[in-house]
């Protein structure tokens, strides 16, 4: 039990993590159709600039440890931001009215660029930080000695991550810019004759994008401690299987699919085998969509007219 | 910015406009003015709807000019033409379904970014001209009969304050009860509101009895045009739209 709870608190942060890059590829499928490969390698710039921001705050010789998480925090959302933005305008907009698959081939593209901008940038080895939030709480101790904890990093990725998607969810339901994103992605046409500005409003959600999956990155760092150029590359895919699984499209599906997918994987890999994690992800995404096409909390795709 | 006041609020000339190699649009001259209701009328692919929505941008005028109160908007953006309160009802209503009739009617609002008074107002218009949409106004856009979602593109519409409402086949689909009473909106809007009103329908009995002037459209061209009794006597608009029309 205790061992089961410890896996518990594991998958959950795991999920989180998870879960913000998956919103990312739900938001963008939604409003342009396409699936957006960079996403993932979004994530690892993201990582990498909260990485650079730490050191250059740390050697000018600051040392409050809240004041630099937020100053990492804003600098790589904006940063990793302009990133995303710059793609969607220079790899994917002159795109976007050829065939369907170009913006997709483009993005996959845009993939391989990353990735190789970063190695050639930073290096190849994987980059280490020495822990930056230390510490956590016992919650039980077993008694055959086995210790359920919750460290403080934990709680800092899983409470960012819940504030994130409550400001998130409020902008999307709730402001002109949330309504004006999903005009565009039920009528494109329609949301143009009522005076919204569709580019602006694609460039916005791929600033969103982009600005969640920098949070990601960000946590990324501070829970394993490492980040290397090809990280976004296996993560970015197992958010993309969570956002499928969740229901292509559905914001509350990415979150949902995310975190199953990080319970999935910590679950099989404290009892069964790491070794085979991947597998038991993807094989669970195989037996939902066999059963759920559209994902666990997707919509069908016949509207009612 | 205003013209003179004898000038019309929407002058088209010349206007060419194709999808691809196919031409809808093959020199259309039409003049709406302040306060008038217009009403297009023509068969199914005579290019009454290309013509609508050419005006909006959507396709790009080949050649020819779109005046909106003295000002040439052949060229300008689609979004930014909503801004000018040009407001569309298009064909196939085309509201947004899975946003509430509250937030559909917002939308409406955005396009020219109301205050909160003109929001209040407005919506306090829209809901008592379609008491329906009050009663469904938590509901989801898609969820609504045909009837409703008309009213709610229509509403839609109004919500931006419009100088010149255009309506793409209002009465399409509808029950003749339902059809009724948005022609009698459509009416009182004019009358009441002073709102001038371009409403192409293939129902043409009904929008030329409604209308004060109207055009006939075919194959991409304007091939009458006079005011709406006019029109209803012409032997050849009888025999195309409204003989036929009734007993088919």
């Amino acid at each position: 039990m205790d061992y089961f709870a410890q896996q518990l608190i594991n998958g959950i942060v795991l999920g989180s993590i998870y879960g913000l890059i998956a919103i990312g590829y739900t938001m963008v499928y939604g409003i342009v159709g396409m699936i957006n490969f960079a996403h993932g390698d979004i994530f690892m710039i993201g990582g990498f600039i909260a990485l650079i921001t730490f050191l250059l705050l740390v050697s000018l010789g600051l040392t409050a440890v809240p004041v630099i998480l937020l100053i990492v925090l804003l600098v790589s959302m904006a940063i990793t931001a302009l990133y995303g933005w710059t793609i969607e305008r220079i790899a994917y907009r002159p795109l976007r009215h050829s065939f369907r698959l170009a913006p997709m081939l483009s993005a996959i593209g845009m993939s391989f660029v990353l990735i190789n901008y970063s190695q050639i940038a930073q290096g190849a080895r994987v980059k280490p930080v020495p822990p930056i939030i230390t510490g956590g709480y016992t919650l039980h101790e077993g008694s055959e000695g086995f210790v359920v904890r919750l460290s403080n990093v934990q709680i800092i990725v899983v409470i960012a991550t819940i504030v994130l998607l409550a400001i998130f969810t409020w902008l999307v339901s709730r402001t002109r810019l949330g309504r004006d994103m999903r005009a565009c992605e039920q009528d494109q046409t329609m949301a143009a004759l009522l005076g919204v500005d569709v580019d602006r409003t694609i460039s916005m959600t791929f600033v969103i994008g982009a600005a969640l999956a920098a949070v990601a990155g960000m946590m990324y760092l501070l829970y394993y401690g490492l980040v290397d150029f090809f990280m976004g590359f296996v993560a970015g895919i197992k958010a993309f299987t969570a956002a499928v699984l969740g229901g292509i499209g559905s914001l509350p599906g990415a979150m949902l699919g995310g975190l199953l997918i990080g319970l999935i994987e910590t679950m099989w890999s404290a009892y069964f085998s790491v070794e085979y994690k991947d597998v038991a992800a993807f094989s669970i995404l195989i037996v939902v969509l066999i059963f759920l096409p559209t994902g666990l909390l997707g919509r069908p795709e016949v509207e009612k007219v | 910015m205003t013209a003179s006041s004898t000038a019309p609020l929407l002058a088209i000339r010349s206007l060419r406009a194709a999808y691809g190699k196919i031409e809808a649009l093959k020199g259309v001259d039409l003049d709406i003015k302040s306060g008038e209701i217009v009403a297009l009328i023509g068969a199914n692919g005579a290019g009454k709807s290309t013509l609508m929505m050419t005006i909006f941008g959507k396709p790009r005028a080949r050649a020819g000019s779109i005046t909106f109160d003295g000002r040439d908007i052949t060229d300008v953006p689609t979004h930014e033409i909503a801004r000018l309160r040009l407001a569309q009802s298009p064909e196939g209503r085309r509201i947004f379904p899975r946003m509430s009739v509250a937030e559909n009617l917002q939308m409406g609002a955005d396009a020219t970014d109301s205050s909160e008074a003109e929001r209040t107002a407005g919506l306090e218009r829209v809901l008592t001209l379609f008491p329906r949409l009050k009663e469904r106004i938590t509901q989801r856009g898609g969820t609504l009969s045909g009837g409703e979602q008309q009213m709610l593109a229509i509403g839609r519409a109004l919500m931006s304050r419009p100088r010149l409402l255009m309506l793409d086949e209002p009465s399409l689909g509808l029950a003749p009860l339902i059809a009724r009473q948005i022609f009698d909106a459509i009416r009182t809007l004019n009358r009441q509101d002073g709102l001038t009103v371009m409403i192409v329908e293939q129902n043409a009995n009904h929008a030329l009895r409604l209308a004060h002037r109207g055009y006939v459209m075919v194959n991409g061209l304007i091939t009458l045009s006079g005011t709406g009794a006019e029109l209803l006597q012409r032997p050849e608009i009888r025999a195309a739209y409204l003989e036929g029309g009734r007993r088919g």
